[in-house]
């Protein structure tokens, strides 16, 4: 239906323009040489997320079906998973606040699935901040 | 804009000096700062004088209940000054909305870079960075001796009565998260986890609030002034002594635990209780350094609020929300480091 570019090219020339184009015409004003780099970023982001497609929130789906101990089919409509993510989410926070994960062994499962959380978020928030991490956790002493 | 913006000061500056035919020779917006803006003011006196202050104005909403008033924060770094620590003087605060549309304060220019990366990377501050663990010790211990019961700082916030420092940042953070509405487990699973590990605090102190690279003006001499004191409060001198080793303000220097830099936290302390700060609590600095990823957590989230309610459009305030996961990672690791199971 659409002519090219896609959605992802079009959204690419637009961060190439920013970076390349605004970037260096702003370099005397702080402020807004501060403002388009984090523009920048933020198109770049959207990029990683576009790119990335459903598959991160399939595994979100997943890791949610394991911590909460029910298995729920993956709704086949995008939106749909990401109402039914906020949904589940907000479910594990009643169940975190009852008491219900403070076992240990429900606790460690909790603080795993936390953690896959967390850093799947940041491959697409800011795939740096892991590699600077796992850079730090290589280079610590043992 | 900004003609006018210098129009209203100078006429504001007039005012208050009684000095007829200021001039505002330089007007000009310093980086940083989400919360609030820094302009460079330079003043010309009908006699020919000059004066350099720095005008720090809000942006049109604050993002923290806790932040205090500009006529509070006036107060707060007038009381640090007569005490010895080392602040830009204050000039004086106006909270008339219709001045410059926004409440503001003027205090003293003081040379110096206060912006993190700098600090720890220009070759100019290789002798000032070595200084610094101990001068930051001494001067917290000194901000932590302040007396709660000046005039000053008799407004600043305190723990609700029966409640510890702890209980009552937790409570803020509690209310902070219902605020925002939303629902996000690794927020909740760290709260829970700090309730069960709430550290007593025998003596309460007033608290910087925000003591951490960004907030300290550094030159080739040294430290030159402690700045934003707009989270000052009274609570555990643990709060302030673990803000400065926080991860995000490293700056990419993460493996240098004390503010990225190569000393270690150990120096700080001794200056710190050197220069009467109460013994060190290693235990109580290790939850302080779990809340206060926590709090950035929320912050974050906070700060993009902002932006999507209209109020304060900025994409800087709206790409912070996907920032918070950032502290949650780093929140989790510390939880991890001390045990996610510790207490069984």
């Amino acid at each position: 239906m659409y002519d090219r570019p896609t959605l992802e090219e079009l959204l690419a020339a637009v961060h190439f323009y920013v970076q390349e184009r605004v970037q260096p015409a702003v370099a005397g004003d702080a402020r807004l040489a501060e403002e388009t780099r984090i523009a920048g970023e933020a198109i770049a982001l959207v990029l990683r997320q576009l790119r990335a497609g459903v598959e991160p929130l399939r595994a979100e789906w997943q890791r949610l079906d394991y911590v909460l101990g029910r298995s729920v089919p993956f709704p086949a409509d995008p939106t749909d998973a990401e109402d039914g993510l906020l949904e589940r989410e907000r479910k594990l926070c009643e169940w975190i606040n009852a008491g219900l994960y403070d076992l240990p062994a429900r606790r460690a499962a909790l603080f795993e699935h936390l953690m896959l959380n967390v850093r799947a978020q940041l491959e697409i928030a800011n795939p740096s901040f892991l590699e600077e991490l796992a850079q730090e956790d290589q280079n610590r002493p043992l | 804009m900004n003609a006018d913006f210098r129009q209203r000061l100078t006429e504001y500056l007039e005012a208050v000096l009684e000095l007829p035919d200021a001039d505002v020779t330089r007007l000009e917006r310093l980086a940083g700062g989400t919360s609030r803006e820094s302009w460079l003011v330079e003043l010309k006196k009908p006699d020919g004088t000059a004066q350099t202050w720095v005008l720090r104005r809000d942006l049109a909403t604050t993002y923290a209940d806790r932040a205090l008033y500009r006529d509070q924060e006036f107060r707060v770094i007038r009381a640090a000054a007569a005490a010895g620590v080392q602040v830009p003087a204050p000039r004086f605060y106006c909270v008339e909305p219709c001045i410059l549309d926004a409440p503001f304060l003027v205090m003293d220019y003081v040379s110096g870079s206060s912006i993190g990366r700098e600090v720890l990377e220009r070759a100019d501050l290789v002798d000032a960075r070595k200084g610094l663990p101990a001068q930051l010790g001494e001067q917290l211990a000194r901000i932590h001796a302040l007396d709660r019961a000046h005039a000053d700082l008799a407004a600043l916030p305190v723990p609700r009565a029966t409640f510890s420092p702890a209980q009552e940042a937790l409570a803020e953070m509690r209310a902070a998260i219902l605020r925002l509405g939303v629902h996000n487990p690794t927020l909740e699973f760290g709260l829970r986890w700090l309730e069960k590990r709430m550290p007593a605090c025998p003596v309460p102190v007033v608290l910087h609030g925000d003591f951490r690279l960004g907030n300290f003006i550094i030159s080739p001499r040294g430290l030159e002034g402690i700045i934003d004191w707009e989270f000052a409060h009274v609570g555990d001198p643990a709060e302030d002594l673990a803000c400065i080793s926080l991860r995000h303000w490293r700056y990419h220097r993460g493996d240098q635990s004390f503010a990225g830099m190569s000393a270690s936290a150990e120096t700080f302390y001794r200056a710190y209780e050197a220069a009467g700060g109460r013994p060190v609590n290693r235990a109580a600095v290790a939850f302080w350094s779990v809340w206060g990823n926590l709090r950035w957590a929320i912050l974050c989230l906070a700060q993009s609020r902002r932006h999507l309610s209209g109020h304060d459009r900025s994409v800087e305030l709206a790409s912070l929300g996907r920032q918070s996961a950032e502290f949650q990672l780093e929140m989790l690791r510390l939880i991890a480091e001390q045990g996610v199971n510790d207490d069984v």
